[in-house]
């Protein structure tokens, strides 16, 4: 039974992380440099969310198709106006991660700055003992949270295997150069591949505002988590990412039964380091790309 | 074009550390850190600003900020009009270190108005003794600040009565086999120490220790391994609600029904806001409210509630704060202003009415005269147990 919901705590653990890290590898297997600013978009659709419900009392569901879409269009934003032009430069991946730091911490304090330092809350729900399942304990919300992480996994992986936009994507992400000469209209790739990853980062965002609370720091957080599970899944592969949270959730929950939970950080590093020693690619990475 | 850009930025980066340097320089060459007998007395304040702690950080600065207020529109201190400098502490040791370095070398205040956090204070704290700098902290409570300096003073009663006072509760209302859960900052870890301390000299047993970064949202593990450790209650000593908040309502989730006991910073109406009714019940060892028939607390309620429009968030906090102007205006108007007469004026002090109530200071500089109290959480608040 400890068992069982040590693996259920994983299994939710990993679900959040796979929400963020989706949709950032989505952009870095399209755009090939790591977005670093993709947390504080999950932090904003959050707050978004936090304000059409709770400042402006707008009915849930429009609250979160409206931080889902301007997410989207935040995303491709930050595409046209920051990354864009750096590239346009031929800056190196280097700086495009600098750029994405930046970002980062200009809108995390933007947050700090509009909706203060302390700590928000927008769960509409009441706390109750969540349901048993052989005896492990999951809450409704926590179920959606893995059921949406399931969800998002099964389009993804039907998208990326069996449609147009799925193989185009993993072209560009296989060999840039290659799919450019071959007639791919890369631009459109990229912020196709920025929007979508952004949307899912607010979905990301909501859901783990609905469980956890709202801070202008959880971006951080957010953004260490998903990016430790995307490369240790493969940045490269969207369906690798998710694994590679679910792996990391996994992990870390289960170490909380040897170790002291205070280690909790350290030992997701070094599952991190492990498989940069062993396994630079990640679990279904694509070895090519990254060299390259 | 591009060339004289980089040209000018870099000039002014040099410029700029040129000045900085210059600033250190003259900082170092001048002896006298005595206050000057003219102009507005400088005070110094270290705090969270930002980060969880703001939750209480901000009412400590805005009851800071009122105070001066007040004492500047009667006429100021000595006839010298009071200024503050607010820098961000940002509740941990490595911010207060350069935020008191700012302030002691660079501005050159006469006195210091926290920090919030112990562990700001314990870090300030080798920094102002070398440079003979008052601290006058309002709600750090780590047992260790008792020895951290002969400047340093606290209006707020320290953890070894609050730790002592929790052991004490719950061995005493089952003499429960216990689960001690607590964040990794320098006020938990402290009280920590304390409540395991007292507990075992008690003759209680505890079961499980465990201790999580700040910042950690998801206490699931830990209270699978709580529940599975066969404890009959648990002790959550957080820094501040927002690990204190979720980590009740995984608790009463994961259907723990087990007493909870917990400290002070968790007595907020934010633990409301975020745990629910999963809260009620709740045991805390609180700071008093203030008294309604204190006068001086009285007015400071009253000219916080007109000022900040909102009602006092952690209002002993608050009040202790808003003293502290108030102390060092008595203590410079009596004694004289420099470090060593302050500091023998509030050793000397018995009595002072303030708007926490009646307390001293003893030979460590640590508050007496004001004792912790057992709160139950009931219908969304904290009332006497």
């Amino acid at each position: 039974m400890i068992a069982l919901q040590l693996l259920i705590n994983g299994l939710i653990a990993g679900s959040i992380y796979a929400l963020i890290a989706s949709g950032f590898s989505l952009i870095y297997s399209t755009n090939r440099f790591v977005h670093f600013a993709h947390g504080s978009v999950a932090a904003i659709g959050a707050y978004l969310v936090y304000t059409c419900l709770v400042q402006l009392s707008a009915p849930f569901w429009l609250a979160c198709i409206l931080s889902i879409v301007l997410a989207a269009c935040i995303g491709g934003a930050i595409f046209a106006l920051l990354y864009k032009p750096l590239m346009n430069k031929k800056s190196s991946t280097a700086i495009l991660l600098i750029a994405g730091l930046g970002l980062s911490i200009i809108l995390d304090n933007l947050l700090l700055l509009i909706f203060g330092a302390t700590v928000k809350s927008i769960n509409p729900f009441p706390v109750a003992k969540g349901i048993s399942i052989f005896g492990a304990i999951i809450t409704p919300l926590q179920l959606v949270i893995v059921l949406t992480a399931f969800l998002i996994f099964a389009i993804l992986w039907i998208v990326m295997n069996y449609t147009k936009f799925g193989t185009i994507t993993r072209a560009v992400a296989d060999n840039p150069e290659l799919a450019k000469i071959s007639g791919i209209n890369t631009t459109k790739v990229q912020y196709a591949g920025f929007m979508i990853g952004s949307a899912m980062a607010a979905i990301a965002g909501i859901l783990i505002g609905l469980e956890q609370q709202l801070e202008p720091g959880m971006a951080l957080h957010l953004m260490i988590s998903g990016f430790t599970g995307a490369v240790i899944g493969g940045l490269t592969s969207v369906p690798g990412a998710v694994l590679g949270s679910y792996l990391l959730g996994f992990v870390e929950n289960i170490s909380v039964w040897f170790f002291p939970s205070g280690y909790k950080a350290a030992v997701a590093f070094s599952l991190l380091l492990l498989f940069l020693l062993i396994k630079p690619t990640g679990i279904l990475g694509i070895r090519k790309g990254i060299r390259q | 074009m591009k060339k004289t850009n980089l040209l000018l930025a870099s000039f002014a980066c040099l410029l700029l550390l040129g000045a900085g340097c210059a600033a250190t320089q003259q900082g170092e060459n001048q002896e006298d850190t005595q206050p000057q007998e003219t102009g507005p007395i400088t005070i110094g304040w270290i705090g969270p600003l930002t980060g969880e702690a703001t939750i209480y950080g901000n009412p400590v600065k805005n009851a800071t900020e009122l105070a001066v207020e007040e004492i500047n529109q009667d006429g100021g201190i000595d006839g010298r009009q009071v200024e503050v400098m607010y820098e961000d502490g940002k509740c941990n040791g490595k911010d207060a270190t350069a935020a008191i370095q700012k302030l002691v070398n660079v501005e050159k205040v006469d006195y210091i108005l926290g920090g919030v956090c112990s562990g700001e204070v314990l870090a300030m704290a080798p920094i102002t003794e070398a440079a003979k700098k008052i601290i006058l902290s309002p709600t750090a409570t780590n047992p260790d600040i008792s020895q951290a300096g002969d400047f340093i003073f606290r209006n707020i009663p320290a953890d070894d009565a609050s730790g002592a006072a929790i052991a004490e509760a719950v061995y005493n209302d089952r003499n429960y086999k216990l689960v001690v859960v607590s964040e990794q900052t320098d006020f938990a870890e402290a009280l920590h120490r304390v409540i395991v301390k007292h507990y075992t000299n008690a003759g209680g047993e505890i079961l499980l220790e465990e201790k999580y970064a700040p910042g950690t949202k998801d206490f699931r593990g830990i209270v699978t391994k709580a529940k599975a450790a066969g404890a009959d209650a648990i002790v959550i000593n957080p820094q501040t609600t927002a690990s204190g908040g979720p980590f009740i309502k995984q608790l009463r989730e994961l259907g723990v029904e087990l007493p909870v006991y917990t400290n002070s910073p968790m007595v907020d109406a934010s633990l409301f806001e975020i745990a629910g009714e999963a809260a009620e019940g709740t045991v805390a060892i609180d700071v008093p409210g203030l008294s309604e028939e204190n006068e001086k607390a009285t007015t400071f309620v009253k000219n916080y509630e007109e000022r900040f429009n909102e009602e006092v968030p952690f209002s002993f906090y608050a009040a202790s704060a808003y003293d502290g102007p108030y102390l060092l205006k008595e203590a410079i108007e009596s004694n004289g202003p420099s470090a060593e007469q302050v500091r023998d004026y509030f050793y000397s002090l018995t009595n002072y009415q303030g708007a926490i109530g009646n307390y001293g200071f003893d030979e460590n500089g640590d508050l007496v005269g004001i004792e912790y109290q057992m709160k139950l959480a009931k219908d969304g608040e904290f009332i006497l147990r």
